[in-house]
């Protein structure tokens, strides 16, 4: 009958073959293909988050010098006697 | 000042070597066959890169090092086991083809049959408490849970191998 108590035996001494040179080799490629991921999505970020500002940013303007809404005058000046008050006033 | 020199000391490449020989060890008794060895040694490898530079050595390398290996093990089966059934589907169709490894590898699939029975975390603490002769609380402590939830799953762990090994006296 074979003991469980052999069975811890077992496991110690079923160790296979290790390759450490190999291995170290792996897992070098591992890590600077993980770094270059990380840089990629870094920078992959960063031109989202640059084209949601310019979108954000020039998206009223645009609409703005096409004429067509009225919110995106608070980036601009507006003098006494300019277009909005005479909007406001006048129409 | 001191956790900068602290930080310092510790070179990647010199960690594995001082070190490469005990991971191989520990997870050679935590999964069975090569290719798996092979998968978590190097697993293991890249968090211990991804933490050296946050390990502040309050405990020392080597037991960083032996928590890293017993949780990477622990996550490991339990992927093994969620996705082993796919797997096996697969190899059967042959999109998957199974290597033809060496004879170590007939013993590493008896043991793999035996401790297959078990959950990862039942596996893993069986393998911690009797084959590496680690202590309850030492355990707990490494995996992160009560001493209790240990003890009950070990108990658990010990009657499903034992009952399985009688199962296959009896064939």
């Amino acid at each position: 009958m074979r003991e469980y108590e052999g069975l811890a035996g077992k496991i110690r001494e079923n160790q296979g073959r290790a390759d450490y040179d190999r291995m170290f080799e792996r897992i070098q490629e591992r890590i600077s293909r993980r770094r270059t991921e990380m840089r990629l999505a870094l920078a992959g970020s960063l031109v989202v988050l640059f084209l949601a500002f310019a979108g954000y940013y020039y998206y009223p303007i645009r609409q703005a010098e096409s004429g067509g809404v009225l919110m995106s005058y608070v980036f601009e000046h507006e003098s006494v006697d300019g277009p909005l008050l005479d909007y406001v006033f006048n129409e | 000042m001191v956790m900068v020199i602290a930080m310092a000391q510790y070179d990647f490449s010199q960690v594995y070597a001082a070190h490469k020989e005990m991971v191989w060890k520990l997870v050679s008794r935590y999964v069975f066959s090569q290719q798996d060895r092979e998968d978590l040694f190097q697993e293991v490898f890249l968090k211990i890169h991804q933490g050296l530079n946050r390990f502040e050595g309050r405990s020392g390398i080597q037991t960083w090092i032996f928590r890293i290996t017993a949780n990477t093990a622990l996550n490991f089966l339990k992927k093994q086991k969620r996705y082993g059934g796919l797997k096996d589907i697969l190899s059967r169709f042959r999109f998957i083809e199974e290597k033809d490894e060496d004879k170590d590898h007939d013993e590493g699939k008896e043991l793999s049959k035996l401790l297959g029975k078990l959950n990862p975390q039942q596996r893993m603490i069986l393998i911690m408490a009797d084959v590496e002769e680690r202590k309850l609380e030492e355990i707990a402590q490494t995996l992160d849970l009560p001493v209790g939830t240990v003890k009950s799953n070990l108990h658990r762990a010990r009657e499903i191998v034992k009952k399985e090994m009688n199962k296959n006296e009896g064939i």
